[in-house]
């Protein structure tokens, strides 16, 4: 009879727990509704993921993605990042081109500037191309210390068609790095 | 919405419970109290012990035993029998709904608002079980669309994600209406306990309808030529 008395409290507590509903997070930057939500125009260039966390001292990948291109056949990306807070590791090739029989990867890390250059694309001389969103490099960086810093693309990034014809980028995304 | 009468239940709860003083702990005080209760309950009749005499009711008419727990029994004290009381009513009614009507010997409706609490509570807990279901799906697709890096894919994902969501709405607003109406039902049940409880008027009417109760025919008898009054009383 004691622990009868008891029953009403568990049962409030047991109910009383589970009101809150959860927000719905659209933070995929893939996601081409969520771009057209916060008026992030395409074709672009995006960073997967737009954020990260990693411990300092630790390794983490950063991947490059077009989104939304249409008849691309290159691309060369020009992506900066703070050479004091962080270095290159390893680069690694995208897939976007990979159903091609040849194709160009070439990078370049300038780490004195903290500017990474990525060359990729088609070889040869026919008209192969690849239109929607697709992974284009890897990135593997190692954080240094405590910091805050943004990986960004510069403004000589280009995404060419076929006939080498750039293709306007219209958006550029960033990733917010923050090693605590 | 309803949930908001929680705490106005804990804390009546945790009130009725610092306030009052232990009520009898088992069926046997139980017992012992509703054979001393008020004076207009149906008369003992002596030498006639029913068979659900309880201990108490033996202490009282004590019956010539070899056994030696009975004569333990005599040396002890005599138990200090509770009356029945309205808070004593509250607090049982507070601790399971519809308890503190069968503790006003109301056994009828305790035993309705146990059946009633029990399905909503089946309810509730069966719109918890669902909400909580839909919630893991919400969370699963919402881990998957963040992880995802194919387009078709994560939309796919971010679909189910919101049916996930519509469910989980859907669950949660049951839950709440059908918590809402085990707490107003239990809260109701317990305070028109305490209002129906012993010495109240409405209980003490009960009481003597109950004692009331008894089977009357009026007859003439062809045999010896006169009427003939026959009745029975229930005894308790």
């Amino acid at each position: 009879m004691k622990m009868i008395r008891y029953i009403p409290l568990f049962l409030i507590i047991l109910f009383s727990c589970s009101e809150d509903l959860p927000e719905d997070i659209n933070n995929n930057p893939l996601d081409p509704n969520t771009a057209v939500e916060n008026n992030f125009s395409t074709p672009a260039l995006v960073f997967y993921p737009h954020e990260i966390s990693p411990l300092p001292g630790s390794d983490f990948t950063v991947e490059v993605f077009a989104m939304q291109v249409d008849s691309n056949a290159g691309a060369h990306m020009q992506i900066q990042y703070d050479q004091t807070k962080m270095h290159v590791v390893d680069f690694t090739q995208g897939n976007f081109y990979s159903d091609a029989p040849e194709m160009l990867f070439y990078f370049e890390d300038d780490s004195a500037a903290g500017l990474i250059d990525i060359y990729t694309g088609y070889l040869g001389v026919d008209s192969s191309y690849v239109s929607g969103t697709g992974q284009l490099a890897t990135i593997t960086f190692n954080a240094r210390v405590d910091w805050e810093t943004v990986i960004s693309f510069t403004e000589n990034s280009r995404l060419t068609d076929p006939k080498n014809n750039d293709i306007e980028i219209l958006g550029f995304g960033e990733c917010a790095v923050h090693a605590q | 919405m309803f949930q908001k009468l929680y705490p106005l239940l804990f804390f009546l709860f945790i009130g009725v419970i610092t306030a009052q003083d232990a009520p009898p702990t088992d069926t046997e005080d139980q017992k012992n109290i509703e054979a001393s209760e008020d004076e207009n309950a149906t008369p003992n009749i002596q030498g006639i012990a029913p068979k659900d005499q309880d201990v108490a009711s033996e202490e009282a008419m004590p019956v010539e035993s070899d056994d030696d727990s009975t004569e333990e029994e005599k040396s002890k004290p005599p138990k200090i029998q509770k009356p029945k009381t309205q808070m004593g009513a509250l607090i049982r009614g507070l601790a399971v709904p519809g308890l503190g009507q069968v503790y006003n010997d109301n056994q009828r409706i305790g035993y309705l608002w146990m059946g009633i609490e029990a399905a909503l509570l089946a309810a509730t807990m069966n719109f918890k079980s669902q909400y909580d279901t839909s919630l893991d799906d919400y969370n699963n697709y919402q881990t998957l669309y963040w992880e995802e890096t194919d387009v078709s894919l994560l939309m796919l994902y971010k679909e189910k994600r919101d049916a996930s969501r519509k469910d989980m709405d859907a669950a949660n607003s049951s839950y709440q209406v059908f918590s809402g109406l085990l707490a107003v039902g239990w809260l109701y049940s317990a305070v028109t306990a305490y209002l129906e409880g012993p010495g109240t008027l409405k209980y003490l009417e009960r009481k003597r309808q109950a004692t009331s109760n008894m089977d009357m025919n009026v007859a003439f008898n062809h045999e010896q030529q006169k009427m003939q009054l026959e009745f029975s009383i229930p005894l308790r």
